[in-house]
């Protein structure tokens, strides 16, 4: 296995996402026909190709460094308080890939600008944003299922720091495994990836891991998003 | 003077702005919100009349929608859109005291925090709904805050957050504005907000969205 970070960068049209996937982030159920909204979500999308730029990598952690117990994960000594959900998900691995993607600073800058001419727009481009960073996300996780499927072992599903009572501030000592400016993402002193549109987790690499469901019926964190959409 | 007020409010409703609005497409090149409003002024209908009985009947139309899940933030952003096309023409009014704001809302986005969508969303919907906003961007500090509210004495305060991290940070902000001006009302939202989080910090209000927080405000 190569423990090396590595970065791609991804072509807008893999992960374009599509009009009615930008309506339901909005709210709107699939059914939905708002024309309005439909030709002005088609407009944007199209013009996203000219700011994003999406780049997307993964570390995987050398196995020697990786310990974990139940309720927590260590990296060459330093202990990650992931909580029960995640770790119960992952107790199995020898390892964990750390990822992230992101669709670079132009992004922001295009949404801001919108933003400040035309909030319509610029909440149409915000949710563009968002699920193509996703999408990103599904690109990464995806490679690095080829890769270490190629070498015999099993990934488990991706959990990111703030989800699963797993704290965002936690983030700082997950980059420190990262090189500096790892896919041209930096953080803020309270854990914020800028740019934006930016997402990170990690992924559980073993022999005798398996792709389990999310555990939100006994997560604590009653605002998720994810755990209301159960109801 | 009736059907005009009508018709004024159901074109704020489905967010017909202007004559050249290229949608609801069947209502091209048809007078919208703000050509109305223009004329029920020359009619000599009382500005303060057209923001209460038709711009803002609109908006509480669809902010109703909203609420029963029959619409969506772009039709309020829609009907804003609109309302405020319309409030264009009244602004001299406001400036003459014949017209008048439902309030004054000093928005921002708390510090360490650069999402800016959220807050965004609030000011427009709050213009629409009649208030005079003072957005004062993302990455706020409480001294900044209060710095708005020596120039906008007697505003009320809106705090927008996106991360638990950045949650946080209103706990010194709230407490800052509260020790300047204790009477200030701040009231908070964002993704990761609550109303426990809300009164452990001792803001005045938590809304999980703009319409919810802007009826709030309504008389009735
Ligand atoms: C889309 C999304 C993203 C997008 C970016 C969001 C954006 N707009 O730029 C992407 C995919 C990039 C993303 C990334 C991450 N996200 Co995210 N994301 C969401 C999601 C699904 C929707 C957020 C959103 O954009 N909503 C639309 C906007 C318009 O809503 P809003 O900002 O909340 O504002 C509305 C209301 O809250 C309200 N409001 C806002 N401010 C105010 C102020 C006042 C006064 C009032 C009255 C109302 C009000 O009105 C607005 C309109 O209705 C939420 C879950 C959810 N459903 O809320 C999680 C969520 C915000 N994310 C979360 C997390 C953890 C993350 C990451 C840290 C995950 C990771 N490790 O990668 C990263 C951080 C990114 C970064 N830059 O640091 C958590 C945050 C909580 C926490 N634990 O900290 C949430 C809540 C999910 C969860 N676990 O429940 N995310």
């Amino acid at each position: 296995m190569n423990y090396d970070a590595i970065e791609i960068s991804i072509p807008f049209y893999e992960i374009t996402p599509s009009t009615s996937q930008v309506l339901q982030a909005m709210g709107y159920p699939p059914e939905s026909d708002n024309l309005q909204l439909k030709d002005s979500i088609e407009e944007r999308i199209n013009e996203a190709k000219l700011h994003v730029s999406a780049t997307a990598g993964f570390k995987i952690i050398a196995p020697l460094d990786f310990i974990i117990s139940k309720n927590q994960f260590s990296i060459a000594g330093v202990e990650f308080d992931s909580k029960k959900i995640i770790t119960s998900q992952i107790r199995k691995a020898d390892t964990i890939a750390i990822f992230t993607a992101s669709l670079g600073s132009a992004f922001d800058q295009w949404s801001k600008k919108v933003q400040s001419e035309n909030i319509l727009d610029g909440y149409i481009i915000d949710t563009i944003g968002s699920e193509t960073v996703e999408l990103a996300a599904d690109v990464i996780e995806e490679k690095i299922n080829q890769v270490v499927t190629g070498e015999d072992y099993f990934c488990s599903s991706r959990f990111s720091p703030g989800y699963c009572e797993w704290s965002v501030a936690e983030q700082h000592k997950l980059f420190s495994f990262l090189p500096k400016n790892f896919c041209g993402i930096s953080l803020t002193e309270s854990a914020l990836m800028n740019p934006i549109k930016s997402v990170s987790g990690i992924i559980g690499i073993g022999l005798n891991v398996k792709k389990l469901d999310y555990h939100c019926r006994i997560c604590t964190q009653e605002n998720c998003y994810k755990k209301k959409h159960l109801v | 003077m009736e059907q005009i007020l009508q018709k004024i409010s159901e074109y704020v409703e489905i967010g017909k702005a202007e004559k050249n609005s290229p949608y609801p497409s069947d209502l091209k090149g048809i007078d919208g919100a703000s050509e109305l409003t223009l004329q029920a002024l020359e009619m000599g209908i009382k500005p303060n009349t057209i923001l209460n009985d038709a711009l803002l009947i609109g908006m509480r139309r669809i902010g109703e929608k909203f609420s029963s899940g029959k619409a969506f933030i772009p039709n309020l952003l829609i009907s804003a859109k609109a309302m405020n096309a319309a409030l264009e023409h009244l602004k001299p009014f406001f400036e003459s005291g014949e017209a008048v704001f439902k309030g004054k809302i000093i928005l921002g986005t708390v510090k360490g925090d650069l999402h800016d969508i959220g807050k965004n969303l609030v000011k427009m919907v709050m213009k629409g709904e009649g208030w005079e906003v003072v957005d004062i961007g993302v990455d706020v500090s409480s001294e900044k805050f209060i710095d708005a509210l020596k120039s906008h004495p007697g505003a009320i305060v809106g705090l927008s957050a996106l991360l638990t991290t950045t949650m946080m940070n209103m706990e010194n902000i709230v407490h800052s504005v509260k020790e300047y001006d204790s009477s200030t009302k701040i009231f908070v939202g964002g993704a990761p907000l609550s109303r426990q989080f809300c009164d452990k910090i001792g803001a005045d209000g938590y809304f999980p969205d703009p319409h919810s927080f802007a009826k709030s405000f309504h008389a009735n």
